[in-house]
């Protein structure tokens, strides 16, 4: 089943929770809803299930609108964040109750509840109640008891906020597997922009109400819109510079010209820059021309982290983040004159700074 | 505080090794003379529990048991085989079971519809729900004889030769009486329950009926066969109804009392008294053992606790069920008042501040002033050793802290006429005569209510963070100064409600106090008992309303000088 948000409202006193917000959600795609907290999400999902009436704008299943259809009526299943387990009830039977309500015949429950006992692995647990499970099998107990009923849509709250980062990672590919296997229109939403760039076939980024960019990961990642979607996916440097020559790529920042991809902008405008820390490199101080922007800074904090070191260079005053592999890093030393270069394609032009620095 | 916290971190630094923060560890001198003393304090608690809770449970138990050459079982067989008396038990059993399961239902639908649904006027339900509380348990009575008695309102405008009396009267007097109780404890249950188990029924396809009923109810039984019990006992122990308005429809309560004032019978009563005793203890215990261990009610991280909107099918009559029970509880109370200022109530409905004059009586309005007495009395003594027995309970555990936890939980299961008649029994001989003195109702009082007193000191104690009074020895404090200066602050507003709670209980117990009052001494709550036996139901009223405002304005006044909602009203 295909998802359409379209002009999606939601107020609350004075204040908006959802703003207008627009999103299409293709048939068994899985999309991540993102953003920082507060920012609407939860309410996103909570008007897809019916749970929030919306004050203006359409929800559509497929091209139904399903505004006025109650919550239990809409076919769709939901992982809450707090897993809202039923404590009275087995795992067996929190998986069957929905199969129950729907009064299924009591040997197609028996069937059903034991395929998706198998396909979330919870063999052996049928019996226990929610408090005898660890966290992570509360969560599993959770997703099975939402697909149990063959719904349709398949909505996930932050499912695995409250676990581990060892059981994060595992439960993520768990849930990625049996979506793709069971092909079910899925959002997901997330506050960990890791966690969504890895399991998402597209991610929708989440400011304020309104959706800043929808787009596939690797999309997002390269090529954010707003100085907000590159900061929040993933650490971003962002220059705010000013276009010398379009028609040659040339920009201006803090007095130092540096090339970039051409035809971007007027001539004469503000643009934001985004460098991703890994697109920096440190070279030598007298490395050949190479068509490589060159900037030089001193070298201010160096941390390890794991498989490289990031390095924070000021230039003109402005902190830059570097990521380096370990063998660039061990040669340098705190407030030592170091000297970085990008290539110009590696610069991502964002907006005109007019609409989003701040 | 964060300074405060701190500190016991850095002393797991020092070179000594033992934590500064473990008296039991290393004792200073002062330290140990604080042992001591709370081994000594200990020890004078289990006393006094002894004494005033043990000692007269036995000496009826005793009287029961007395006979003419020794121990007999006489008084029980007389009893069981006295058609009179098993009828007696029968209908106790009849009216606290319908009651029970009355107020139960009740209080679980306002309870559902305040806690968790949309419907307007939630604050006037509850407000009116909690208002029997803190009156006297018999004033509901007496406004219903107003309404539906010989010349109640309602009974004579429609010409009715039937009334209220009976057991139709008292079971509607203990509905509206015990609500408070078991709309506090479900609507703290439901009010606990996570929404999200709710949304996620109803995401799986429950309507709202079966949301209801398999999640909701369901997390709520513990719940409400905790509320089932306590309302049971309070039924079943119930006197100022039954007296009121039972008619010749008679309760062991009012048959203890009869035998034992009316004619000196005191074997009789204490026999009754401990088959009343058995009920009542048999459901405590249940309570105290099986629903305790049973309550679903866990407060998971991303829990909410929402209102959520209802399908105007379930809304509107919750609506005006709850609406309805609210005002009528507002009739109930506006009814005293106005019946005080009514001339003669059935008859001659001019008004007059006659009643106020209290020319009816000899008594006066003196016996108010001596429940005034006695309420302060007893709301400064039980709040004093309510909370320091709650401190020895909770934080110096001693040997034979569970014995003084279980003692002073006691009197939760024994009937106010059985402490009635025990205090009687035990302190009409030295080294303990009270009786002719206000203490005997002081400390019956006190004694009788000390089980909700102890829970909530217990509770506020358990929300402070021992760490705070660990780090206040750590800093140098002694024990004792910690005490005065750490954790007496913090529990200031638990003592107030403790005093409180002490103090409207003095105000209005009848159940014990009428076997307690010596001449010359009698109560406010009793001469109202006396004024409408007596045929005074205005005079009753003036008394009532007299009552009713020194205890709102108490409560108030109290609200007003230590602030807010730091005073709370305990239920019980
Ligand atoms: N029932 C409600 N009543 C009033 N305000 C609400 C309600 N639900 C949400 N809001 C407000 O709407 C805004 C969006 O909330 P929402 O729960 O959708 O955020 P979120 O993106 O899920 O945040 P988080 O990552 O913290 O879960 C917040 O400002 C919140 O305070
Ligand atoms: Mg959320």
């Amino acid at each position: 089943m295909r998802i359409s948000l379209a002009g999606l409202t939601k107020r609350f006193g004075a204040s908006t929770a959802v703003d207008g917000l627009s999103l299409e959600i293709g048939r068994g795609e899985l999309v991540s809803l993102v953003g920082g907290s507060g920012c609407g999400k939860t309410t996103t999902l909570r008007l897809i299930a019916g749970f929030e009436r919306p004050d203006a704008g359409e929800v559509r299943f497929d091209d139904r609108v399903v505004n006025d259809v109650a919550p239990r009526r809409r076919s769709v299943g939901i992982v809450f964040q707090s897993y809202a387990l039923f404590p009275t009830m087995t795992v067996a039977e929190n998986i069957a109750f929905g199969l129950r309500v729907a009064r299924w015949p009591a040997v197609r429950i028996y069937e059903r509840v034991a395929e998706m006992v198998a396909l979330t692995r919870l063999g052996g647990l049928e019996g226990r109640y929610a408090n005898q499970l660890s966290g992570g099998q509360q969560q599993r107990v959770a997703l099975a008891r939402a697909l149990a009923r063959r719904p349709e849509i398949l909505l996930l709250d932050e499912p695995l906020s409250a676990l581990d980062a060892k059981i994060r990672l595992r439960l993520r590919g768990e849930i990625r597997r049996i979506q793709q296997d069971l092909g079910i229109t899925t959002l997901y939403v997330t506050h960990d922009q890791e966690e969504a760039l890895s399991i998402a076939d597209r991610i929708a980024v989440m400011r304020n109400g309104r959706i800043e960019q929808v787009g596939r990961p690797e999309e997002i990642y390269a090529r954010p819109r707003t100085d907000f979607v590159a900061d929040f996916i993933g650490i971003s440097n962002l220059l705010a510079c000013r276009v010398v020559s379009a028609r040659e790529g040339l920009v201006d920042w803090e007095g130092e010209r540096l090339r970039i991809a051409p035809d971007v902008g007027r001539d004469g405008e503000g643009i934001l820059l985004a460098l991703r820390p890994e697109k920096l490199a440190v070279v030598a101080e007298r490395a050949p021309e190479d068509g490589r922007n060159r900037l030089h800074g001193v070298l201010e904090v160096v941390t390890f982290l794991g498989p490289f070191v990031r390095l924070e260079v000021a230039i003109h005053g402005r902190p830059l983040w570097v990521d380096a592999p370990h063998a660039t890093g061990v040669g340098l030393e705190r407030k030592k004159s170091v000297t970085l270069a990008f290539a110009p394609d590696d610069g991502v032009v964002i907006a005109a700074t007019g609409s989003s620095a701040d | 505080m964060d300074e405060a916290s701190g500190a016991p971190r850095s002393s797991l630094t020092s070179p000594s090794a033992v934590p500064a923060s473990r008296p039991s560890l290393q004792r200073s001198p002062l330290q140990q003379t604080w042992l001591q003393l709370t081994a000594a304090v200990a020890v004078a608690i289990l006393l006094l529990l002894l004494a005033f809770v043990v000692w007269p449970v036995l000496r009826v138990l005793a009287t029961s048991l007395a006979g003419p050459e020794g121990l007999t079982l006489a008084h029980y067989a007389e009893f069981f085989s006295s058609w009179r008396l098993v009828r007696i038990l029968v209908q106790s059993l009849l009216v606290a079971v319908v009651s029970t399961v009355i107020t139960v239902a009740v209080a679980l639908v306002l309870a559902y519809a305040v806690t968790r649904t949309d419907i307007p006027g939630k604050r006037f339900v509850s407000l009116m729900s909690l208002l029997p509380l803190i009156s006297p348990p018999f004033l509901v009575s007496l406004a219903f004889i107003l309404l539906l008695g010989r010349n109640g309102v309602i009974t004579q405008a429609l010409h009715l030769d039937w009334s209220i009396y009976g057991f139709t009267g008292i079971v509607v007097s203990q509905v509206f009486t015990f609500l408070p109780q078991a709309y506090l404890l479900l609507a703290n249950v439901l009010g606990n329950i996570d929404v999200s188990l709710e949304e996620a029924a109803e995401n799986l396809g429950a309507g709202p009926l079966t949301t209801l009923r398999r999640v909701t109810l369901s997390l709520a039984r513990p719940g409400l066969a905790s509320a089932a019990l306590i309302v049971f006992i309070l039924c079943m122990t119930d006197f100022g109804n039954p007296i009121l308005i039972g008619g010749r429809y008679n309760v062991l309560a009012t048959e203890i009392y009869a035998q034992v004032i009316g004619m000196s019978n005191f074997a009789a009563g204490a026999t009754m008294s401990v088959v009343l005793i058995v009920p009542c203890l048999v459901a405590y215990l249940v309570n105290a053992s099986w629903v305790g261990t049973r309550s679903y009610v866990t407060v998971s991280a991303g829990a909410r606790a929402a209102a959520r909107p209802m399908p105007p099918a379930l809304r509107w009559p919750l609506f005006v069920l709850s609406g309805g029970v609210g005002l009528f509880i507002a009739v109930i109370y506006a009814l005293i008042p106005l019946g005080s200022v009514v001339r003669h109530w059935g008859g001659d409905w001019s008004l007059s501040l006659d009643h106020y004059a209290f020319a009816s009586s000899a008594e006066g309005a003196w016996p108010i002033w001596n429940s005034v007495r006695l309420a302060a009395l007893a709301g400064t003594i039980g709040t004093v050793v309510a909370l320091v027995t709650a401190y020895v309970v909770e934080r110096t555990r001693p040997p034979g802290r569970r014995a003084i936890e279980a003692l002073s939980l006691l009197p939760v299961a024994l009937p106010g006429t059985v402490i009635g008649l025990g205090y009687i029994l035990a302190f009409n001989v030295p080294p303990l005569l009270l009786t002719g003195t206000i203490w005997i109702l002081v400390t019956s009082v006190v004694f009788w209510k000390f089980p909700v007193a102890v829970l909530a000191g217990i509770n506020a104690l358990k929300q402070i963070d021992p760490a705070i009074e660990e780090a206040a020895i750590s800093l140098g404090a002694g024990t004792v100064r910690t005490f005065a200066r750490v954790v007496l602050p913090l529990l200031t507003g638990t003592a107030f409600s403790i005093f409180v709670y002490f103090f409207i209980n003095g105000m209005v117990t009848v159940s014990a106090v009428i076997f307690l009052i010596y001449p010359g001494f009698n109560l406010g709550s009793v001469a109202i008992l006396n004024q409408v036996e007596n045929g005074y139901p205005g005079v009753a009223c003036a008394l009532g309303t007299i009552i009713l405002a020194i205890v709102i304005g108490s409560v108030l006044l109290l609200r007003a000088l230590v602030g807010g909602d730091r005073v709370a009203v305990l239920k019980l």
